[in-house]
């Protein structure tokens, strides 16, 4: 959570362009890679976390504090913002879309050594294999270290769902990779 | 290498820094939609004042079929009764009302009944057929004057 982020949000709730600029600094990288491993394209990721924080923003005033973070409101509007994009590609989009243009994180070369940007790599490529709830309890929990009652409140299921549902994906990772992830 | 070491390495993932900057630029130079202000007062008006509409026409149009057929639908609304009237106290009271009449005839042809049945009494004693008529002049004559009294005492003669 972002410092003095309530005091952010009402600035921005109330019209304060820059107050919402903040947020949208401290947020996007996150709703960028949420994105980025359901569509699998950078340029798309790109768009479609474009159009969220321009929806957030358009929408601000309608924004209420309901004692939830800020970035569930943000993963909500991501989530719809991938619905209505695979709505509207679906017929565009075939099996080996996701696998031929797969993105390779560049940001991951700079601060580690190859081998690392290799086994993220496998592990992205896995993470598109899995089932789409997967992938996003996945990169809710184990990515962004969001809480079971956050990532539950984003994927509108119960604790307990999500608890399961973590463990059922991780298995599920796990299979794909091969079990050898010591390897990677 | 921990496959949650390497799912911690996502966090390094970061969108291109000038389409960042572009993004954010653009976003900001557009204004928010305005919120549930004037406007959601002006919807929630006109929503009331629709459901008062409805209500409306709804009231006038069962007020009009009640009006029409006359019935209450589910209702068994029977006609109010005044006992002033009621058959049954009418037609007692016509009972009554006969029954004076009755009475008040009986007592204007009382003496007139009276004479001739004494009449016909006197004859029936008397047995003469020539004196009827003498008798009958009689009778007359004395039917001003016989009362109802005397013409029992000469039958209990």
């Amino acid at each position: 959570m972002l410092d003095g982020e309530e005091k952010l949000i009402k600035s921005a709730v109330g019209g304060d362009s820059s107050a919402f600029g903040a947020l949208y600094d401290h947020y996007q990288p996150m709703i960028y890679r949420f994105v980025l491993v359901k569509v699998g394209r950078r340029e798309e990721a790109e768009d479609l976390t474009h159009q969220v924080f321009l929806s957030a923003w358009q929408n601000i005033r309608r924004y209420k504090n309901l004692g939830h973070p800020f970035s569930s409101w943000l993963y909500q509007i991501a989530r719809n913002q991938i619905v209505d994009y695979y709505r509207s590609k679906k017929s565009d989009i075939t099996l080996d879309d996701g696998d031929s243009e797969l993105f390779i994180p560049s940001a991951a070369t700079d601060p580690v050594d190859i081998s690392t940007k290799l086994a993220v790599e496998k592990v992205f490529a896995a993470l598109r294999k899995l089932k789409p709830e997967y992938g996003e309890v996945i990169m809710l929990r184990f990515v962004e270290d969001a809480s079971l009652r956050d990532a539950a409140r984003i994927l509108e299921k119960t604790e307990g769902a999500v608890k399961l549902m973590q463990h059922r994906a991780i298995k599920e990772l796990r299979k794909i990779l091969g079990d050898d992830t010591s390897k990677i | 290498m921990d496959l949650f070491e390497i799912l911690k390495q996502f966090k390094t993932i970061k969108p291109d820094e000038a389409f960042a900057e572009k993004s954010k630029r653009a976003i900001l130079a557009s204004l928010p939609l305005k919120g549930p202000g004037i406007a959601g007062a002006f919807k929630a008006q006109r929503f009331i004042f629709r459901i008062i509409e409805t209500g409306a026409a709804l009231a006038l149009a069962g007020f009009f079929i009640i009006l029409i057929t006359g019935v209450f639908p589910g209702a068994s609304i029977s006609p109010v009764r005044f006992s002033a009237i009621d058959p049954k106290n009418l037609r007692a009271e016509a009972q009554i009302i006969d029954a004076q009449i009755n009475l008040a005839s009986l007592n204007y042809s009382e003496p007139s009944l009276v004479v001739e049945s004494t009449q016909k009494l006197v004859n029936a004693i008397s047995g003469e057929s020539g004196a009827a008529e003498s008798s009958s002049a009689a009778a007359n004559s004395s039917s001003s004057a016989v009362s109802i009294d005397q013409a029992l005492e000469e039958l209990s003669k």
